[in-house]
């Protein structure tokens, strides 16, 4: 029988450290390099943290729902504000991201595990222990400094308490973890390919990934630096961002705002990525362009870094370098229009299987539109100016992570759930969580928009009653307790499909990419052999070679 | 043409307390360090001892294992999906 690559019927053999013991299943996957353990558990604690983020919306939102009101006190307020911020970014994003990464990059490129098995098992326990750090804090003294701590107020001077150092090793440790599962996921890419996997022929999924991971790899680090920075000024004397001592705090909002601009990529692009091939499976068409969409995703990554300065348009910075940041972002258009143009060409006279992951891709796509248009005004600078620091700012970020993060991540999950577990998810239930996010998020976020045009601030712990002011904020809170049942019913979906889900088998969406080839789980090496490859469908090949000979 | 030789090996390591032992450390030195110094030293002694741990264990592996090594492929169409299929045209 000869082969893709030889003249040997392959026959791979197992190679092990040695008999493995019987050991309760938490300790295996606390001890796993196996890129499917460690995927899981990063997916399980993202889709956690993201309900308790939904949570905390909600309180921050009660405290909010009437002006002056005294629900929660000030100090709470800060710290509940500033650690659900961290609870997203750090906690839920970059964890979901990355544990879809660690979890499918391999199978969709027909490789055996990531390229470092231990180092992903590293990333994790660094990951929890920056959650535990984080959250510890409220046992003693909570950061209560925001999402993003700036100098000076960061600093000893004005805070004194070990807050600040909370949030400095907290994020610190889950963000390291992060950017070591980055560069894990690019050595993977890089070097585990199967024969004939060339990049044109990698899914857009594995695309979204490297074009993560590399950004991820950039900010990452920037920020990492920064964290060691505003700490070294803390606690070692340091003097960084001491405008008195000849450093500047404008350099932690450069590095700030080069990660931040990194969140928003790895929350889109994933979504991106996963809607592409949803579409493609269940349009049962190929994509309408392929290529296409892999450039338009380096180029959001390149220009989404490039537009850092975006976030600082009402620092002092010389009007050169804003007009430069202005046509980066305003030129970010061009390579999500040419994503919504092959999008629409690939649902258009598609044979459409109107199942959950459709709905949730359809569900994103549109909530991700919304929030890119108020980003394109807000890429303007005399409209940037005008709505910097207003609600209308967290209007705006709030829609693009709920499109990305929770309806993009959902599509995902819907779709590839049957490949993580064997079983696919409710489907009732998914359509209800689909209605209650769609609804919740406009309602949450609409009005919030208005009140910032209005001139509310963002982030202020209490307001008055001026203009329509009471009615947009009292919407606004009707809006996020309904966006928080419709996350909350997803994550109990989930929770409750693994014993009671339908069985799937291996292919139920007959997907076009290489993991549809694994068995449902897949086992600990993935595949006994990998196929050929000869296109960018090799499910579609395998089909079609078996229907030719067997006719 | 048959051979006995594998075609490809498929290391799988074993589960391991190093890479965690490791995180922990590196954890309670960074907290050491603005809380109480003993936990910085404690911590970076398990963090460089389960290092150590580490490197050895993943030297040994390389050291057993090939360098590298070319994947082999499966000819399509897959003879267990035909037959499936056959079976199901029958």
């Amino acid at each position: 029988m000869s082969t893709g690559n030889g003249s040997i019927s392959p026959h791979p053999e197992l190679a092990a450290d040695g008999i493995p013991a019987l050991r309760p299943r938490w300790v295996e996957l606390a001890t796993s390099g196996n890129h499917k353990d460690v995927g899981r558990m990063l997916i399980t604690g993202g889709l956690s943290f993201l309900a308790l983020a939904a949570i905390e919306l909600v309180l921050l939102r009660l405290q909010l729902a009437i002006p002056e009101n005294d629900l929660i006190d000030p100090t709470a307020f800060n710290r509940l504000l500033s650690v659900s911020g961290v609870t997203v970014v750090f906690l839920a994003v970059l964890p979901l991201a990355f544990g879809l990464f660690a979890y499918l990059v391999p199978l969709q490129i027909g490789a055996r595990g990531l390229a470092f098995g231990r180092l992903s098992n590293f990333s994790f326990w660094l990951w929890v222990l920056g959650v535990t750090t984080i959250y510890t804090t409220f046992v003693f003294t909570p950061p209560d400094t925001g999402l993003n701590p700036w100098p000076p107020l960061s600093e000893s001077t004005f805070a004194s308490n070990n807050g600040v150092d909370g949030w400095i090793v907290g994020c610190g440790l889950a963000l390291l973890g992060m950017v070591l599962m980055a560069a894990n996921i690019v050595a993977t890419l890089r070097t585990s390919r199967a024969p004939g996997m060339a990049w044109r022929r990698v899914p857009l999924f594995s695309w979204a990934a490297a074009v993560c991971s590399y950004v991820v790899l950039v900010a990452g680090g920037a920020m990492l630096a920064a964290m060691t920075m505003l700490f070294i000024d803390r606690h070692f004397s340091g003097v960084f961002f001491d405008a008195g001592e000849s450093g500047a705090p404008l350099y932690w909002q450069h590095l700030s705002s080069i990660f931040f601009n990194a969140v928003w990529i790895v929350t889109l692009l994933p979504a991106i990525g996963a809607i592409s091939e949803i579409l493609s499976a269940l349009s049962g068409k190929p994509l309408f362009g392929r290529r296409p969409i892999a450039a338009a995703m380096v180029a959001i990554g390149v220009l989404g870094l490039l537009a850092w300065i975006q976030n600082m348009f009402t620092a002092a910075i010389p009007l050169g370098f804003l007009y430069a940041a202005q046509f980066a972002a305003v030129m970010l258009i061009v390579p999500f229009g040419m994503i919504l143009f092959n999008w629409f060409g690939t649902l258009a006279g598609g044979a459409l299987q109107r199942r959950a992951p459709l709905l949730f891709a359809l569900g994103a796509i549109s909530t991700i539109t919304v929030g890119l248009a108020m980003n394109l005004v807000q890429a303007v600078i005399p409209a940037d100016w005008m709505i910097a620091g207003t609600a209308a700012d967290t209007a705006t970020s709030g829609y693009v992570i709920v499109g990305g993060a929770v309806l993009g991540n959902f599509a995902a999950l819907h779709y590839w759930y049957p490949k993580i577990t064997g079983r696919t998810m409710g489907e009732t239930m998914a359509r209800i969580s689909l209605v209650a996010i769609l609804v919740g998020v406009h309602l949450t976020f609409l009005p919030m928009f208005v009140a910032g045009l209005d001139s509310q601030p963002a982030d202020v712990y209490k307001y008055f009653d001026v203009g329509s002011l009471d009615v947009l904020n009292l919407i606004s809170t009707i809006g996020a307790v309904v966006l928080a049942i419709g996350v909350l019913a997803t994550v109990i979906n989930a929770l409750l499909s693994r014993e009671s889900g339908a069985r799937a088998g291996h292919d139920p969406w007959r997907g076009e990419t290489l993991e549809w080839y694994a068995l449902a789980p897949p086992p600990e090496h993935n595949f006994d052999v990998v196929p050929d490859i000869r296109s960018a469908q090799p499910l579609r090949d395998i089909r079609d070679a078996v229907t030719r000979s067997t006719t | 043409m048959k051979t006995h030789e594998p075609t490809e090996l498929i290391y799988l390591p074993k589960p391991s307390w190093t890479p965690a032992m490791v995180a922990v450390g590196l954890a309670a030195l960074l907290v050491g360090l603005f809380t109480w110094f003993p936990y910085a030293i404690i911590g970076g002694a398990v963090a460089l001892i389960a290092s150590r741990r580490w490197i050895r264990t993943s030297i040994a592996a390389m050291a057993r294992l090939p360098h590298s090594q070319r994947l082999s492929t499966a000819p399509i169409p897959l003879s267990g999906m035909a037959r499936e299929k056959r079976r199901q045209a029958a």
